[in-house]
Order: structure tokens, then sequence, then C-alpha cells
């Protein structure tokens, strides 16, 4: 054969549909993505509260009404209004994003550096002020050593844990997103040359 | 957050719409030539419309729209090839997002399947030179788009030309 003949054979190809794009089928997943990422973010805002309220009314229910027992109330719910605060910040920042699928990944990439800035600042807005007035109170009402040290144990235990979390699962699940919408948005015409 | 997206979505979507409906025998013909396995090509596609889809903003319309989307196939396919056998059939984001799937394949002339495989078994910089000549490219084209002097695109042509006869011939008196 002659290479125009070659060449009929390659024209005569028909043009079929050979593949086609499922956005919709895409876009379902970064939803699905996005909606996970704001149900891990509710679920700790709203355990975070339920836990702040109930142990204030706890404490104030067995305490023994010193004023260390008021601090110690005052702090634990300083940190729920400081949880609610957040949540009200990040509920007014979500509306904010394009309902599209590039906006929904913006929100749940959002909604994971929220748990991961959380996760590393636990100590100061969680620990410090819950567990200081809480060890204060314990010391001030004496009694046996080892109840003081159940405030240094539960720091020592909680740390690491939310550190784990963090590094576990909020971490790899943002590289992920991340990489996709880097997907979405590079261009890569410049980069690959032959 | 909405005005980071320098190009809208939609004006995005109506383009990379109207690219794969309009250009799909280009990437069919490219993703034929460099992978062979059902799911490989389904790896390559979501590849490539990737790649088109992160490439739209940076297209100037004053370009012509078939040699952009055969320049980042092609530059795709080269790369996802290199990359599969580096590094085998790793586990990547793409294959995770599968948001591809497909039609009806078309009735094929059994000369057409002898003409791919003559093709996949070119080496790569060969296979997007003939995939282009069988394209109908001009010399001049095929020099920008592979990034080779026309000189040697020339030579180069000359082989593939010369082997794709002979190989031709022993298909008609042979059948292979």
């Amino acid at each position: 054969m002659e290479f125009d003949e070659l060449k009929k054979i390659w024209d005569n190809q028909n043009n079929q549909i050979m593949y086609a794009i499922d956005e919709a089928a895409l876009h379902r997943r970064i939803k699905a993505k996005r909606d996970h990422a704001h149900l891990v973010t509710n679920v700790n805002e709203i355990g975070l509260l339920v836990v702040a309220v109930a142990t204030g009314i706890i404490l104030l229910i067995i305490g023994k009404g010193t004023f260390f027992t008021y601090l110690s109330v005052g702090a634990i719910w300083m940190v729920g209004l400081y949880v609610l605060w957040g949540r009200i910040h990040r509920q007014k920042r979500s509306k904010h994003f394009e309902k599209s699928m590039l906006g929904d990944l913006e929100e749940a990439i959002s909604n994971i550096d929220n748990e991961i800035k959380r996760a590393r600042t636990f100590v100061w807005w969680f620990l410090v002020p819950a567990l200081l007035p809480a060890l204060l109170n314990i010391v001030q009402a004496g009694g046996p050593w080892w109840k003081w040290l159940i405030v240094p144990v539960t720091v020592i235990l909680s740390v690491p844990l939310v550190q784990w979390e963090m590094r576990r699962k909020h971490i790899p699940r943002r590289k992920h997103l991340e990489k996709l919408r880097e997907k979405l948005l590079q261009n890569p015409a410049d980069q690959l040359q032959v | 957050m909405k005005q980071r997206y320098e190009m809208k979505e939609v004006v995005r979507k109506e383009i990379f719409h109207s690219w794969l409906q309009s250009y799909q025998g280009i990437l069919y013909k490219i993703i034929r030539a460099y992978s062979s396995s059902p799911m490989d090509q389904d790896d390559l596609f979501q590849e490539i419309a990737l790649q088109l889809w992160r490439s739209i903003p940076s297209f100037r319309s004053e370009a012509k729209a078939s040699t952009w989307i055969y320049r980042v196939a092609l530059n795709t396919a080269i790369a996802w090839q290199g990359k599969e056998k580096k590094h085998g059939k790793q586990e990547s984001i793409d294959k995770v997002e599968h948001w591809i799937y497909h039609a009806e394949s078309a009735n094929r002339d059994e000369r057409l399947e002898w003409l791919y495989q003559e093709i996949v078994m070119l080496n790569k910089v060969d296979r997007s030179i003939a995939l282009l000549l069988l394209d109908g490219f001009s010399y001049q084209e095929m020099s920008e788009l592979i990034g080779i002097t026309e000189n040697n695109l020339a030579v180069k042509i000359h082989r593939i030309k010369k082997h794709l006869i002979l190989k031709s011939e022993k298909y008609e008196r042979h059948g292979v």
C-alpha cells in the first residue's frame, strides 16, 4: 500500500462517541466530600458544645460551691462560647463559596482547614482554660495526691490523641482534595513537552 | 473566593464540552495509540480530559483548537506512558475519581486495526509524528507541536512512511 492509501484507511475511521464525561458524577463525589467534611466539623463543634455545657452543669451540681468551682464552670462555658463563635463565623464564611464543583471543593478544604487549626491550637483554647481552674479547684480542696494527677494525665493523653486525628485524618484528606483542586485549576500546556 | 476564578466556570464548561464533542476523534486516536487495555484507555482518557480542562484558561482563540488539543493530549499521553512505565499501576487520584464511562465502540475496519497496531509499535515520538501525519498536519505545525526542527522531522517522516509502507506490503501479502 502507498502512504495515501494508509491515509484513506485512517480517514475512514468513524468518529463515534467512544468516551463521555460524566461530570455530574464527579460533582456528586465532590459534594459528598464537602458534606463529609461538613459533618465532621458539625459533630466536633456540637460535641464540644454539649461537653462544655454538660461539664459546667455537672460541676455546679457536684461542686462545693467555692470560688474555684465557679471559676471552672465559667472557664468551661467560655470554651463553649468560643466554639459557638467559631461555628457562627464558619457558617457565615461558607455562604461565600460558589455553588459549583470548585466552590464545593473549596468549601470542603476550608472545613478541613478549620479542623486542622482547631487541633493545632487545642491546648490553648481548650486544655489550658478548662483544666487550669479544675486543677486549682482540686488542689484547693485538698485530698489524696493521685487526684491532682488526673488533670496532667488528661492533658498528656488528650494532646497526642487530637494530634493523631489531625495527622491521620484531616491532613491526608486535605492533601487529597488539594490535589484534586490543583488538577482542575492548573494549566498543563507549557509544562509538558515531547 | 469567587474572584479567584479568572474564567467563569460556566464558560469553561461550555468550551470543555464543545472540545470533547468536536474533537473526540483526535482524543480517541491518541488514546488508542498510547494505551492498550480498556482500563488503561479509561485512565489515559481521564488524564487527558483533566489536562484539557486545566488548559482552557490558557487557550487563545487565535490558535487552532485542534492543534491545541493535539498538543495537550499528546503531551499528556507521552507523560502518562512514562509515568505508567516508571510506577506501574499506581493508585492515583484519577483512578479514585471514576467519572467517565464508555460509549458504544465503533465497528472497526481490520486494516485500521492493523494500522493502529503498527503505530503502537513505533517509539513515542514517531508515534506522535505518525498520528499528526495521518491527520494531515503540516510540517510547520508538526515541528511546533513536537518541538523538533523541520529538517529532523522530514527525516523522521520519510523513515516512518517507508516503514509503514513496507509493513503494509507484508500485511497485504501475508496478512500480518
